[in-house]
């Protein structure tokens, strides 16, 4: 062993001897010798794995190539690969590889929070911004009153001191009792049922229509009956008859026409007439049993007009006796009121039941009917909420159905008037008005309507055109008509010099192109537009705003510009006037001490003589001169008060926006002798008012209307965000999932 | 014949009663009353001359702690009772209107940090030097019942301030962290931090509820948002800030007191620089709280005295002291915006008007009328 080291140590040496050129010969050489020796000794000698790294930069991360500080290229090492095809697919991943652009290092922990926190203050800030219009608002109140939220004086509502009351004393549980037993609600709606429903059914409105309804229907009422009670009390017999006979009349006549209009209805009537009979055969009411008719029976003998009246009593028992199949049976109305209103009313109630109130499906086209059998209707149906109201309304439509009618026919008649030229004088003022219309077809017109015109899209403004046209005819007719009469003109012409004004410069162009374009018969109708267009072109000629335009165009310089710009305000003139109105005022006036009427005759339009005015009028020693005498540019006041100053503030106060209010306010007075009570009052008013013994509670949003909508909907938001937060909080970060 | 002679109404000259006062009738034109603004300026004068001549806030002083007041809370629903922690860990409820002690409750060993009284009013937490936070019923316990606490959080770390939620049932906590508290639970619902020291104080915003406002040692002021749960943004002051209010009226707006004898109202939107600095204390300012108003507030300070200032003026309008008023440590403005209630190092809690020359108590219709001024009534009565 001792030999081979101090072998070592020669080839050590010879080696280090040698130059640097040949130093990798040496190792191998030195490798090849090593195993020679190795080999020499016969042991087999475990070799020895050796790895070397060809760079001076270890990294587990980089592949590093041999030169220090350079970098690895990937299309290098896909070189040798190019030409093998097995490799494709692994080129093809690497290429992709390359393509992808490498995902960028996440925040630092506190580069992150301060991103979120950033995000979270401007949202915050925001927030809070809405706050600001009232904040503002308050600020500047004339007086604010506090608690800002009036405490109602809150007056429980009796369930819900019921509710925490119970009843405990003998009286009281009677009392309880009994409102128990009658099922007198004690709690919440304090209100029966149909009580409760009948305060939903009805608004204010309705309840008044329907008292007004029920209003017309008890003086309805009243009216018939009174009018009832004198035809009873009318003695006559004459007259009785006659009515008799006509009321029989009537209802014949009404019961034809229901045959023929309505079969049905005239069955059912019928059959009521039937039933009629029925109940007059059971009462035996015409049976001579009552007592007229045995006071009748025992005059018959010796009266002839008692046997007359008995006999016809037992012929119109007979009759009724009688059954009757398709005729008519001749009613007999009796001497009662009660019978009276049955037979009156006997058209309309089965009508009633059957449904089809001939009244409701009533129509215009069909024929009036007499203004008692409607009152007698409405009387009937009154009770029955909801069909009254259905007539009402078919009452209000057939109304507004005669109301439109009216219209028409007024319409109507008016084109019928305006078509005639006599009545020309009523309908001038139409005319004018129409005109602006008129003319706004043609390009001249007012400033919004050219607007409208040119915003539209070509098939509305086609459609507007359209439009006009019509009315243009019918006012063309108009005018048409208008021309024979002289004072037309004359309404016209102002209308156009005022349509002129309006005349907005850019349209003259356009104004005048279309102006050739425009038929000959148009202008001989509208003669006033000619003059417009005479005036307008005029204007036209002088036009300021496009020669400057002009100008620009052409190129002038920036001094050229500005001069023309400020062309208006002499700054130096200015200046040099005020500066004059300064040494004016400093020049002292002479003191007129001159007393009229004193020492001569005075009063009015007399003058104090010259030689008095001479002797009176003082005149003051000339001001000291002025220190800006010599300084053309400078205008030196001397009149501030230093003393005065003391007491002058140096910045508006905060209400305040100019100075001349401030000024204003302060030289008000605000003291009581120079104002009322109440005016001193309110000037004199605090700007904050609170009451004793009320807490004050910090603004809410609730109480703020502008604030109210948006409060709500932020606090939801806030309490659902909430438990969000906590469990965010409280859960472990997500565990990454590992690579190997 | 007809003989015309002058009629006047009686009632526009006739007394009702002989008491009422003559009338007398005016003429306000102008000319006939020269010198308006000299007149004026003489009245004004002799009105501020007089309110200074009547200017007497002191109403009493409420004694019976045994240790200097270190903090104070206002019951939300009661005007006439107001909370008081000492630093021997005694709290006591007072009534106002009694000026009596009416409950004493030992809560704490060592200091009682902070105190607040929930929304409701019907219980109030506290804590202590001891780390534990407290929950105390407002009601003092039964006969025979003894005095607990209704939860105790024990805490890892003293904690140095209190706030409670103006609307929900949380509150927060500071000292290390500032933690968001669900009262049903007994640990944070979240910890905010931002830096690692001690934070001396914590306010919830009364009008957006979520907002939080906190002061640290190291010169801090930190907004937090608790709906986030983040901090929000940090004012860095000269000196250390001892405690801020806020505006009950103007969301937005916060002061903050102090150590550099100043007071700082910030507009939380934009902090680069304070919308007023107050100024006038020559001591550290220890403690601020707004009237329910929301137009001035009132600052304890470290130099005996406690000053109050409008919010929009860098001056006083107020000093309050008194010979034996030592340092202040905290102050209240009551909920009806009337009193100011001071507690400080030598145990007394002293009660003031907020207004020096006001009058309190019944007053006659004629000298009530000022204090009752409201155009709308005026206009009603007027007819």
């Amino acid at each position: 062993m001792m030999a081979e080291e101090d072998w070592l140590g020669v080839e050590a040496a010879v080696s280090a001897s040698e130059d640097e050129g040949a130093e990798e010969d040496d190792e191998r050489r030195h490798q090849q010798l090593l195993e020679a020796v190795s080999s020499l000794s016969g042991q087999k000698r475990r070799k020895l794995a050796e790895r070397t790294e060809a760079s001076v930069q270890v990294s587990e991360f980089n592949v590093s190539c041999k030169g220090a500080g350079e970098k690895l290229v990937l299309s290098e090492l896909l070189q040798p690969i190019k030409a093998k095809s097995a490799l494709s697919r692994v080129k093809k991943e690497l290429n992709r590889v390359k393509q992808k652009k490498a995902v960028e290092l996440p925040l630092s922990k506190e580069e992150a929070e301060r991103v979120v926190r950033e995000a979270a203050y401007v949202r915050t800030s925001k927030d809070v911004g809405k706050w600001q219009q009232v904040v503002l608002q308050n600020r500047r109140a004339e007086q604010l009153v506090f608690p800002m939220k009036q405490e109602l004086v809150a007056v429980a509502p009796l369930e819900q001191v019921v509710s925490a009351w119970k009843a405990r004393t003998p009286l009281e549980q009677e009392i309880f009792g009994l409102l128990h037993k009658t099922q007198q609600p004690i709690t919440d709606p304090l209100l029966t049922p149909q009580e409760k429903a009948s305060l939903q059914a009805m608004s204010l409105e309705e309840a008044r229509q329907r008292r007004a309804e029920l209003q017309k229907a008890r003086v309805l009422q009243s009216y018939y009956e009174a009018k009832a009670r004198r035809e009873k009390k009318i003695k006559s017999k004459k007259y009785h008859r006659v009515l008799k006979k006509s009321k029989k009349r009537k209802a014949l006549k009404e019961f034809e026409l229901l045959q023929k209009s309505d079969p049905e209805a005239a069955l059912a009537k019928l059959e009521e007439l039937e039933q009629l009979r029925m109940e007059e055969r059971m009462s035996l009411k015409h049976q001579n049993k009552g007592k007229w008719a045995r006071s009748r029976a025992i005059m018959a003998k010796y009266d002839l007009e008692a046997r007359k009246a008995m006999q016809e009593q037992l012929a119109k028992n007979k009759e009724l006796m009688q059954k009757v199949r398709v005729e008519l049976p001749e009613e007999e109305p009796g001497d009662m009121p009660a019978e009276d209103l049955v037979s009156e009313s006997v058209p309309t109630v089965p009508v009633d039941a059957s449904g089809a109130n001939p009244w409701m499906l009533g129509k215009p086209s069909s024929p009036a009917k007499e203004p008692e059998v409607q009152e007698e209707i409405q009387i009937v149906t009154e009770p029955a909420v909801a069909e009254s109201k259905e007539e009402m309304s078919e009452e209000e439509m057939s109304e507004e159905e005669a109301l439109l009618q009216d219209f028409e026919q007024k319409r109507h008649m008016r084109r019928q008037q305006a078509a005639s030229p006599e009545l020309r004088g009523a309908d001038k003022t139409e005319v004018v008005s129409e005109l602006p219309e008129d003319i706004s077809i043609d390009p001249i017109c007012t400033e919004e309507q050219v607007s409208v015109g040119i915003e539209q899209p070509p098939q509305a403004q086609e459609e507007v055109l359209l439009l006009e046209q019509q009315s243009r005819m019918q006012t063309m007719e108009d005018i048409e008509a208008l021309a024979s009469e002289e004072h037309a003109e004359e309404q016209e012409i102002p209308v156009a010099t005022g349509t002129e004004k309006r005349v907005p410069q850019q349209e003259g162009g356009k104004a005048e192109d279309r102006q050739a374009k425009k038929p000959k018969a148009k202008k001989k109708r509208i003669i006033s537009l000619q003059a417009v267009l005479g005036g307008k072109s005029q204007e036209i000629q002088c036009p300021s705003l496009p020669v400057a335009v002009e100008e620009e165009e052409g190129g002038i310089d920036q001094r050229g510009v500005i001069t023309e710009a400020f062309a208006g305000d002499d700054v130096v003139a200015d200046f040099r006037r005020e500066k004059r109105k300064a040494e004016q005022a400093g020049k002292p006036q002479p003191v007129n001490l001159v007393l009229p009427g004193w020492g001569e005759w005075g009063g009015t339009g007399l003058k104090p003589s010259k030689k008095k005015m001479k002797r009176f009028l003082l005149k003051l020693p000339p001001a000291p001169p002025r220190k800006d005498q010599h300084l053309p540019h400078v205008i030196m006041s001397e009149q501030r008060n230093i003393h005065a100053a003391a007491h002058q503030v140096s910045e508006l106060p905060f209400p305040f926006e100019k100075h001349q209010q401030f000024e204003r306010s302060i030289r008000t007075p605000m003291g009581p002798t120079w104002n009322t009570q109440r005016a001193f009052q309110k000037l004199t008013a605090p700007r904050i008012v609170t009451r004793a013994g009320h807490i004050i509670q910090p603004i809410s949003a609730e109480n703020v209307p502008s604030l109210a909508a948006a409060a709500s909907s932020g606090a939801k938001a806030a309490l659902e965000l909430a438990p969000k937060q906590r469990e965010q909080l409280s859960r472990p970060p997500h565990p990454r999932k590992r690579a190997r | 014949m007809r003989v015309k002679v002058l009629s006047r109404n009686p009632d526009d000259y006739v007394r009702e009663t002989k008491l009422d006062l003559q009338r007398v009738p005016r003429n306000y034109d102008p000319v006939l009353h020269p010198f308006e603004v000299p007149r004026e300026y003489t009245r004004a004068l002799n009105a501020t001359k007089l309110e200074r001549v009547f200017a007497k806030p002191f109403l009493s002083s409420l004694d019976g702690h045994r240790d200097g007041v270190n903090c104070m809370a206002k019951h939300p629903k009661s005007l006439s009772t107001v909370l008081s922690g000492a630093c021997d860990g005694e709290v006591k409820i007072w009534n106002l209107t009694k000026r009596q002690c009416i409950r004493t409750l030992q809560a704490h060993e060592g200091f009682v940090r902070g105190m607040c009284a929930r929304f409701c009013g019907t219980s109030f937490f506290t804590v202590g030097d001891d780390k534990t936070v407290k929950q105390w019923k407002m009601e003092s316990p039964e006969y025979g019942e003894e005095e607990e606490p209704i939860h105790t959080i024990l805490g890892k770390t003293v904690y140095t301030g209190i706030d409670h939620h103006w609307k929900e049932a949380v509150f927060a906590t500071c000292g290390h962290q500032v933690d968001i508290w669900d009262e049903q639970r007994t640990s944070p619902m979240c910890s905010l931090t931002w830096g690692f020291d001690s934070i001396s104080s914590v306010k919830f915003n009364p009008i957006e509820t979520y907002l939080l406002g906190s002061c640290a040692s190291d010169r801090n002021i930190v907004l937090y948002d608790i709906r986030q749960s983040t901090p929000l943004k940090k004012v860095i002051l000269k000196m250390r800030t001892n405690t801020l209010c806020w505006n009950p009226m103007e969301a937005f707006i916060f002061t903050a007191a102090n150590e550099d004898y100043n007071l700082y109202t910030f507009d939380m939107r934009f902090l680069a620089s304070p919308v007023m600095v107050h100024m006038d204390h020559v001591s550290a300012v220890l403690d601020v709280d707004y009237s329910p108003t929301g137009k001035e507030f009132v600052s304890a300070s470290f130099d005996k005295s406690i000053r109050i200032f409008p919010v929009d003026k860098g001056h006083s309008r107020e000093i309050y002291h008194t010979k034996r008023m030592q340092h202040v440590i905290t102050v209240k403005w009551t909920s009806d915006n009337k009193y100011i209630l001071c507690g400080s190092d030598e145990m007394n809690i002293r009660l003031w008007k907020a207004n020096a020359s006001e009058k309190l108590g019944v007053m006659r219709a004629h000298l009530a009328l000022p204090c009752t001024w409201d155009i709308d009534n005026l206009q009603l009565d007027g007819k």
